[in-house]
Protein backbone atom coordinates (compact mmCIF):
# COMPACT_ATOMS: atom_id res chain seq x y z
CA UNK A 1 0.00 0.00 0.00
CA UNK A 2 2.80 2.18 0.97
CA UNK A 3 4.89 1.25 -1.87
CA UNK A 4 1.51 1.66 -4.02
CA UNK A 5 1.54 5.72 -3.34
CA UNK A 6 5.08 6.41 -3.52
CA UNK A 7 4.83 4.56 -7.35
CA UNK A 8 1.61 6.88 -7.63
CA UNK A 9 3.14 9.60 -6.40
CA UNK A 10 6.07 9.60 -9.02
CA UNK A 11 3.24 8.96 -11.76
CA UNK A 12 1.65 12.74 -10.50
CA UNK A 13 5.33 14.68 -10.60
CA UNK A 14 4.99 14.01 -14.19
CA UNK A 15 1.76 15.84 -14.57
CA UNK A 16 2.78 18.56 -11.75
CA UNK A 17 5.08 20.74 -14.31
CA UNK A 18 1.85 21.15 -16.43
CA UNK A 19 -0.49 21.38 -13.48
CA UNK A 20 2.17 24.00 -12.26
CA UNK A 21 2.03 26.32 -15.11
CA UNK A 22 -1.51 26.46 -15.89
CA UNK A 23 -1.89 27.19 -12.32
CA UNK A 24 0.14 30.11 -12.59
CA UNK A 25 -1.06 31.40 -15.95
CA UNK A 26 -4.34 31.31 -14.39
CA UNK A 27 -3.17 33.70 -11.38
CA UNK A 28 -3.18 36.65 -13.78
CA UNK A 29 -6.30 36.64 -14.21
CA UNK A 30 -6.97 37.35 -10.37
CA UNK A 31 -10.30 35.54 -10.29
CA UNK A 32 -9.94 33.11 -7.16
CA UNK A 33 -12.63 30.45 -8.66
CA UNK A 34 -10.65 30.30 -11.88
CA UNK A 35 -7.50 29.95 -10.45
CA UNK A 36 -9.51 26.67 -8.19
CA UNK A 37 -11.08 25.57 -11.03
CA UNK A 38 -7.60 25.54 -13.38
CA UNK A 39 -5.64 24.14 -10.55
CA UNK A 40 -7.96 21.64 -9.61
CA UNK A 41 -9.97 20.43 -12.39
CA UNK A 42 -8.85 21.73 -16.48
CA UNK A 43 -4.85 21.58 -15.29
CA UNK A 44 -5.16 17.80 -13.63
CA UNK A 45 -7.05 16.71 -17.28
CA UNK A 46 -5.26 18.51 -19.54
CA UNK A 47 -1.64 16.90 -18.03
CA UNK A 48 -3.29 13.03 -18.08
CA UNK A 49 -4.54 14.07 -21.64
CA UNK A 50 -1.00 14.45 -22.61
CA UNK A 51 0.63 12.08 -20.09
CA UNK A 52 -2.15 9.40 -22.63
CA UNK A 53 -0.50 10.85 -25.39
CA UNK A 54 3.09 10.94 -25.09
CA UNK A 55 3.94 8.11 -22.46
CA UNK A 56 1.01 5.75 -22.72
CA UNK A 57 3.41 2.63 -22.53
CA UNK A 58 4.92 4.01 -18.99
CA UNK A 59 1.26 2.65 -17.41
CA UNK A 60 2.88 -0.90 -17.88
CA UNK A 61 5.24 0.06 -15.13
CA UNK A 62 2.23 0.35 -13.13
CA UNK A 63 0.02 -2.23 -14.06
CA UNK A 64 3.17 -4.44 -13.55
CA UNK A 65 2.82 -2.69 -9.54
CA UNK A 66 -0.91 -3.69 -9.48
CA UNK A 67 -2.01 -0.10 -9.77
CA UNK A 68 -4.68 0.28 -12.63
CA UNK A 69 -5.21 3.38 -14.46
CA UNK A 70 -8.49 4.68 -12.61
CA UNK A 71 -6.76 4.13 -9.25
CA UNK A 72 -3.56 6.41 -10.53
CA UNK A 73 -5.74 8.83 -11.69
CA UNK A 74 -8.33 8.92 -8.74
CA UNK A 75 -4.96 9.49 -6.45
CA UNK A 76 -2.95 11.60 -8.53
CA UNK A 77 -6.44 13.67 -8.38
CA UNK A 78 -6.53 13.94 -4.12
CA UNK A 79 -2.52 14.45 -4.36
CA UNK A 80 -3.12 17.25 -6.42
CA UNK A 81 -5.82 18.57 -4.31
CA UNK A 82 -4.00 17.96 -1.16
CA UNK A 83 -1.25 20.31 -2.12
CA UNK A 84 -3.61 23.00 -3.55
CA UNK A 85 -5.17 22.83 0.13
CA UNK A 86 -1.85 23.27 1.89
CA UNK A 87 -0.77 26.23 0.08
CA UNK A 88 -3.93 27.84 0.42
CA UNK A 89 -3.85 27.27 4.13
CA UNK A 90 -0.24 28.74 4.12
CA UNK A 91 -1.42 31.34 1.57
CA UNK A 92 -3.92 32.73 4.11
CA UNK A 93 -1.75 32.23 7.30
CA UNK A 94 0.93 34.62 5.40
CA UNK A 95 -1.14 36.94 3.86
CA UNK B 1 6.77 -24.46 -2.95
CA UNK B 2 3.07 -22.55 -4.08
CA UNK B 3 1.89 -23.77 -7.09
CA UNK B 4 -0.59 -21.69 -9.10
CA UNK B 5 -2.39 -22.94 -12.50
CA UNK B 6 -3.10 -19.63 -15.31
CA UNK B 7 -5.54 -21.16 -18.21
CA UNK B 8 -6.26 -18.54 -20.82
CA UNK B 9 -9.69 -19.79 -22.85
CA UNK B 10 -11.63 -18.42 -25.46
CA UNK B 11 -9.36 -15.94 -26.97
CA UNK B 12 -11.16 -14.39 -30.04
CA UNK B 13 -9.73 -11.23 -31.80
CA UNK B 14 -10.81 -9.87 -34.91
CA UNK B 15 -9.28 -6.44 -36.79
CA UNK B 16 -11.35 -5.68 -39.46
CA UNK B 17 -13.40 -8.69 -39.74
CA UNK B 18 -10.00 -10.40 -40.14
CA UNK B 19 -9.84 -13.34 -37.69
CA UNK B 20 -6.79 -13.32 -35.56
CA UNK B 21 -7.07 -15.36 -32.96
CA UNK B 22 -9.68 -18.30 -32.54
CA UNK B 23 -10.51 -19.83 -29.71
CA UNK B 24 -6.99 -19.87 -28.48
CA UNK B 25 -6.76 -22.10 -25.07
CA UNK B 26 -3.42 -22.12 -23.08
CA UNK B 27 -2.59 -23.73 -19.46
CA UNK B 28 0.72 -23.21 -17.83
CA UNK B 29 1.51 -23.74 -13.70
CA UNK B 30 4.67 -22.63 -11.69
CA UNK B 31 8.00 -23.51 -12.57
CA UNK B 32 6.66 -23.94 -16.75
CA UNK B 33 8.09 -21.75 -19.13
CA UNK B 34 6.07 -21.41 -22.31
CA UNK B 35 7.44 -20.19 -25.93
CA UNK B 36 4.89 -19.29 -28.55
CA UNK B 37 6.34 -18.95 -31.74
CA UNK B 38 4.46 -17.32 -34.96
CA UNK B 39 5.25 -15.44 -37.95
CA UNK B 40 5.08 -11.89 -38.14
CA UNK B 41 1.22 -10.39 -38.04
CA UNK B 42 0.48 -14.04 -36.21
CA UNK B 43 -1.39 -12.41 -33.17
CA UNK B 44 1.43 -13.59 -30.38
CA UNK B 45 1.71 -9.74 -28.94
CA UNK B 46 -1.99 -9.50 -29.01
CA UNK B 47 -2.33 -12.45 -27.31
CA UNK B 48 -0.22 -11.01 -24.83
CA UNK B 49 -1.88 -8.17 -24.49
CA UNK B 50 -5.64 -9.41 -24.13
CA UNK B 51 -4.59 -11.32 -21.66
CA UNK B 52 -3.00 -8.63 -19.90
CA UNK B 53 -5.95 -6.70 -20.30
CA UNK B 54 -4.73 -3.97 -22.12
CA UNK B 55 -6.23 -4.96 -25.58
CA UNK B 56 -9.80 -5.46 -26.08
CA UNK B 57 -11.05 -8.82 -27.01
CA UNK B 58 -14.42 -10.40 -28.35
CA UNK B 59 -13.70 -12.96 -25.69
CA UNK B 60 -12.01 -14.36 -23.16
CA UNK B 61 -11.52 -16.33 -20.02
CA UNK B 62 -8.15 -15.56 -17.45
CA UNK B 63 -8.44 -18.29 -14.97
CA UNK B 64 -5.79 -18.52 -12.05
CA UNK B 65 -6.02 -21.59 -9.53
CA UNK B 66 -10.05 -22.07 -11.14
CA UNK B 67 -11.33 -18.45 -10.35
CA UNK B 68 -12.07 -16.53 -13.70
CA UNK B 69 -10.64 -12.59 -13.61
CA UNK B 70 -12.73 -10.34 -14.60
CA UNK B 71 -11.23 -7.44 -13.10
CA UNK B 72 -8.28 -5.84 -14.69
CA UNK B 73 -6.96 -5.25 -11.14
CA UNK B 74 -7.22 -9.38 -10.30
CA UNK B 75 -5.51 -10.09 -13.58
CA UNK B 76 -2.40 -7.63 -12.87
CA UNK B 77 -2.10 -8.51 -9.35
CA UNK B 78 -1.22 -12.13 -10.62
CA UNK B 79 0.29 -11.30 -14.22
CA UNK B 80 3.06 -9.02 -15.06
CA UNK B 81 3.36 -8.26 -18.75
CA UNK B 82 6.98 -7.11 -20.50
CA UNK B 83 5.80 -5.06 -23.44
CA UNK B 84 8.09 -5.36 -26.82
CA UNK B 85 8.73 -1.66 -26.17
CA UNK B 86 10.48 -0.16 -22.79
CA UNK B 87 8.09 0.92 -20.68
CA UNK B 88 9.80 2.09 -17.30
CA UNK B 89 9.51 5.89 -16.72
CA UNK B 90 12.44 7.53 -18.62
CA UNK B 91 12.90 9.94 -15.94
CA UNK B 92 13.43 8.14 -13.20
CA UNK B 93 16.87 6.44 -11.68
CA UNK B 94 17.73 2.35 -11.99
CA UNK B 95 18.03 2.93 -8.43
CA UNK B 96 14.66 4.61 -7.79
CA UNK B 97 12.80 1.67 -10.07
CA UNK B 98 14.55 -0.65 -7.95
CA UNK B 99 13.74 0.85 -4.71
CA UNK B 100 9.73 1.27 -5.64
CA UNK B 101 9.59 -2.36 -7.14
CA UNK B 102 11.47 -4.56 -5.09
CA UNK B 103 10.60 -5.33 -1.47
CA UNK B 104 13.76 -4.57 1.21
CA UNK B 105 14.81 -8.21 1.95
CA UNK B 106 14.92 -8.87 -1.96
CA UNK B 107 16.99 -5.51 -2.73
CA UNK B 108 20.50 -6.98 -2.04
CA UNK B 109 20.05 -10.27 -3.61
CA UNK B 110 18.36 -8.54 -7.02
CA UNK B 111 21.18 -6.11 -7.26
CA UNK B 112 24.00 -8.53 -6.71
CA UNK B 113 25.09 -8.72 -10.06
CA UNK B 114 27.77 -6.92 -12.16
CA UNK B 115 25.34 -5.15 -14.64
CA UNK B 116 23.23 -3.79 -12.11
CA UNK B 117 25.81 -2.83 -9.74
CA UNK B 118 27.00 -0.81 -13.31
CA UNK B 119 24.08 0.84 -13.75
CA UNK B 120 22.59 1.33 -11.01
CA UNK B 121 23.03 4.99 -10.22
CA UNK B 122 22.29 5.63 -13.98
CA UNK B 123 19.09 7.36 -15.18
CA UNK B 124 16.44 5.14 -17.07
CA UNK B 125 17.15 7.18 -20.46
CA UNK B 126 20.81 6.61 -20.14
CA UNK B 127 20.56 2.73 -20.67
CA UNK B 128 21.02 1.05 -23.71
CA UNK B 129 18.88 -1.59 -25.36
CA UNK B 130 20.90 -4.44 -23.93
CA UNK B 131 20.98 -2.90 -20.44
CA UNK B 132 17.20 -1.93 -19.84
CA UNK B 133 15.87 -5.57 -21.81
CA UNK B 134 18.14 -6.96 -18.56
CA UNK B 135 16.83 -5.17 -16.01
CA UNK B 136 13.02 -5.60 -17.07
CA UNK B 137 13.15 -8.77 -17.40
CA UNK B 138 15.02 -9.17 -14.11
CA UNK B 139 12.36 -6.99 -12.22
CA UNK B 140 9.47 -8.98 -13.41
CA UNK B 141 11.24 -12.18 -12.62
CA UNK B 142 11.72 -10.79 -8.64
CA UNK B 143 8.16 -9.27 -8.58
CA UNK B 144 5.40 -10.92 -6.92
CA UNK B 145 3.26 -12.30 -9.53
CA UNK B 146 2.55 -15.56 -10.13
CA UNK B 147 2.62 -15.90 -14.13
CA UNK B 148 5.07 -13.58 -16.51
CA UNK B 149 4.36 -12.79 -19.99
CA UNK B 150 7.49 -11.84 -21.67
CA UNK B 151 6.78 -10.43 -25.43
CA UNK B 152 10.33 -10.56 -26.99
CA UNK B 153 12.45 -10.72 -24.20
CA UNK B 154 15.70 -11.32 -26.76
CA UNK B 155 14.68 -8.61 -29.17
CA UNK B 156 17.75 -6.45 -30.12
CA UNK B 157 20.04 -8.38 -27.75
CA UNK B 158 23.74 -9.05 -28.41
CA UNK B 159 24.26 -13.04 -28.28
CA UNK B 160 26.17 -12.65 -24.90
CA UNK B 161 22.69 -10.60 -23.55
CA UNK B 162 20.66 -13.10 -25.20
CA UNK B 163 22.11 -16.17 -23.14
CA UNK B 164 22.66 -13.85 -20.11
CA UNK B 165 18.61 -13.05 -20.01
CA UNK B 166 17.86 -17.05 -20.70
CA UNK B 167 19.69 -18.23 -18.07
CA UNK B 168 17.98 -15.28 -15.84
CA UNK B 169 14.37 -16.93 -16.85
CA UNK B 170 15.30 -20.01 -15.85
CA UNK B 171 16.47 -19.70 -12.80
CA UNK B 172 13.88 -17.59 -11.46
CA UNK B 173 10.98 -19.54 -13.82
CA UNK B 174 10.70 -22.50 -10.52
CA UNK B 175 8.50 -19.35 -8.69
CA UNK B 176 6.60 -18.57 -11.33
CA UNK B 177 4.76 -19.92 -14.88
CA UNK B 178 6.61 -18.19 -17.99
CA UNK B 179 4.93 -17.54 -21.07
CA UNK B 180 7.28 -16.05 -23.96
CA UNK B 181 7.54 -15.23 -27.50
CA UNK B 182 10.24 -14.31 -29.70
CA UNK B 183 11.26 -14.89 -33.10
CA UNK B 184 14.74 -16.59 -31.91
CA UNK B 185 12.95 -19.76 -31.94
CA UNK B 186 16.27 -21.25 -31.27
CA UNK B 187 16.75 -19.71 -27.78
CA UNK B 188 13.01 -20.41 -27.13
CA UNK B 189 13.75 -24.42 -28.49
CA UNK B 190 16.19 -24.47 -26.20
CA UNK B 191 14.63 -22.95 -22.34
CA UNK B 192 11.29 -23.50 -22.94
CA UNK B 193 9.06 -26.98 -21.81
CA UNK B 194 6.11 -26.61 -23.74
CA UNK B 195 6.14 -25.08 -27.30
CA UNK B 196 3.28 -23.44 -29.78
CA UNK B 197 2.80 -21.94 -32.47
CA UNK B 198 0.47 -19.03 -33.64
CA UNK B 199 -0.91 -19.73 -37.21
CA UNK B 200 -3.94 -18.68 -38.48
CA UNK B 201 -5.46 -17.73 -35.33
CA UNK B 202 -4.90 -21.17 -34.09
CA UNK B 203 -2.20 -22.29 -31.47
CA UNK B 204 -0.58 -26.02 -32.29
CA UNK B 205 1.65 -27.72 -30.02
CA UNK B 206 4.96 -27.97 -31.64
CA UNK B 207 6.81 -31.30 -30.26
CA UNK B 208 10.23 -31.15 -32.49
CA UNK B 209 11.74 -28.61 -35.02
CA UNK B 210 10.57 -30.78 -38.14
CA UNK B 211 6.71 -30.02 -37.25
CA UNK B 212 8.30 -26.18 -37.05
CA UNK B 213 9.00 -26.92 -41.11
CA UNK B 214 5.78 -28.34 -41.56
CA UNK B 215 3.43 -25.47 -41.02
CA UNK B 216 6.21 -23.85 -42.69
CA UNK B 217 7.67 -21.47 -39.88
CA UNK B 218 11.38 -22.39 -40.91
CA UNK B 219 12.71 -23.33 -44.42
Amino acid sequence: MKNKFFLTFEFYKKLFPLIFIFSVASMFFMIFSLFVFVSVFFSFFISILIFEVNNKREYIFYFNNGITKYQLWIISFFINLSILLILLSIWRVIF
Amino acid sequence: MESNILEIDSIIKRYDNKLILSDIYLKLKTGDIIGLLGRNGSGKSTFLKIIFGIEPSESKFVKVNDKVLLKNKDIISQISYLDQQSFLPKNLSVKKVISLRISKEKSEEFCNDNLLKQIYSSKIRQLSGGELRYLEVKLLLYNESKFILLDEPFSGLSPLNIEIISNLIIKNSFQKGVVLTDHNYREIIKICDEIYLLKNGKNYQIKSTNELLEHGYIK
